[in-house]
């Protein structure tokens, strides 16, 4: 009985290996069949052929829960934002011609695999999870501010400088394009009701 | 949409064939399966489950809802064929039973007289 107790708690243990749609899905049913063969087999038989299951099954549910998981919607927007952001570095350093060209293959590179991704997962859906927005809307000034502030003390790394100026463009683009999206998705919501 | 030409695999095959005799829960499907191969064939929870979902997912068997007229004390899920899964069951059997009555024939002619 201790083993029969062993085993299933054994068992239920071993389940957190499965993908978590399968096991919040099945992962009940699982432990009570257990259970219910350890009632009528020895418990180490039920628990080999318990081990010998998940060495087979699991990869098998990892690899269908990979195939079957939804497309995210978040890549277009992230590359859509880097590209915003490469337009904004390009108009923002236009009197340095480097600058320029950096900002502009920056946008152009960016824009083409957001389009093509975009393509590829369709337009913004209920998936995408648009809770923290103001957040990275926020961000892009809290960097620059920093960068004032460093710059003010007589921090010249141009590199870094110039790096975290890009990372705060992309974080506010993206924050505000996340925005937009929530808007949309809203608004549609609240049309189809 | 599994197609009734394409041969199912084991696990699946197994599990429409047990279902034709009616609606079970996952133990008592096991037990069934384990039956009709003569203990040949006998599947873990995993594999178990993972073919469940993936018959679910192909619309040949469906969980029934109707909890209430089963007696068992704790809350278990059962399946049964679909409509379109018993017509897949049907046809799997009908394919192995030529398979076999072709073999049967064949060594049976085949054999010294």
């Amino acid at each position: 009985m201790n083993g029969d107790r062993a085993t299933v708690r054994v068992y239920r243990s071993l389940l957190c290996l499965y993908p978590r749609e399968f096991r919040d899905e099945y992962g009940a049913d699982m432990v009570q069949l257990v259970r219910d063969q350890c009632g009528d087999e020895p418990s180490w038989q039920v628990g080999a052929r318990c081990v010998l299951d998940l060495a087979v099954a699991m990869p098998t549910q990892h690899m269908e829960a990979h195939m079957n998981r939804p497309s995210t919607h978040l890549v277009p927007l992230l590359y859509a934002a880097v590209a915003a952001a490469g337009l904004l570095f390009a108009i923002v350093g236009g009197s340095n011609i480097t600058i320029f060209v950096i900002g502009l293959c920056i946008a152009v590179a960016a824009g083409t695999i957001a389009a093509v991704s975009w393509k590829r997962s369709g337009p913004v859906g209920a998936k995408l999870s648009t809770d923290g927005w103001w957040k990275l809307v926020l961000a892009g000034p809290c960097i620059i501010l920093v960068l004032i502030v460093a710059a003010g003390f007589g921090v010249e790394a141009w590199e870094v400088m110039m790096l975290s100026l890009l990372v705060a463009f992309v974080a506010t683009a993206t924050g505000v394009m996340l925005g937009v999206a929530r808007l949309a998705h809203r608004r549609s919501r609240t049309v189809s009701t | 949409m599994t197609q009734s030409s394409k041969p199912l695999p084991a696990a699946s095959l197994h599990i429409v064939l047990a279902l034709l005799g009616g609606e079970l829960h996952g133990y008592a499907l096991m037990r069934r399966v384990g039956e009709l191969s003569d203990g040949a064939a006998k599947m873990g929870p995993g594999t178990l489950y993972g073919t469940l979902n993936r018959l679910v997912d192909d619309g040949l068997i469906i969980e029934t809802t109707d909890r209430a007229t089963h007696t068992d004390s704790e809350r278990r899920r059962y399946y049964e064929l679909t409509p379109n899964g018993r017509t897949v069951a049907l046809a799997e059997l009908a394919r192995l039973q030529t398979l076999v009555h072709r073999v049967a024939a064949h060594l049976s002619g085949g054999a010294p007289a």
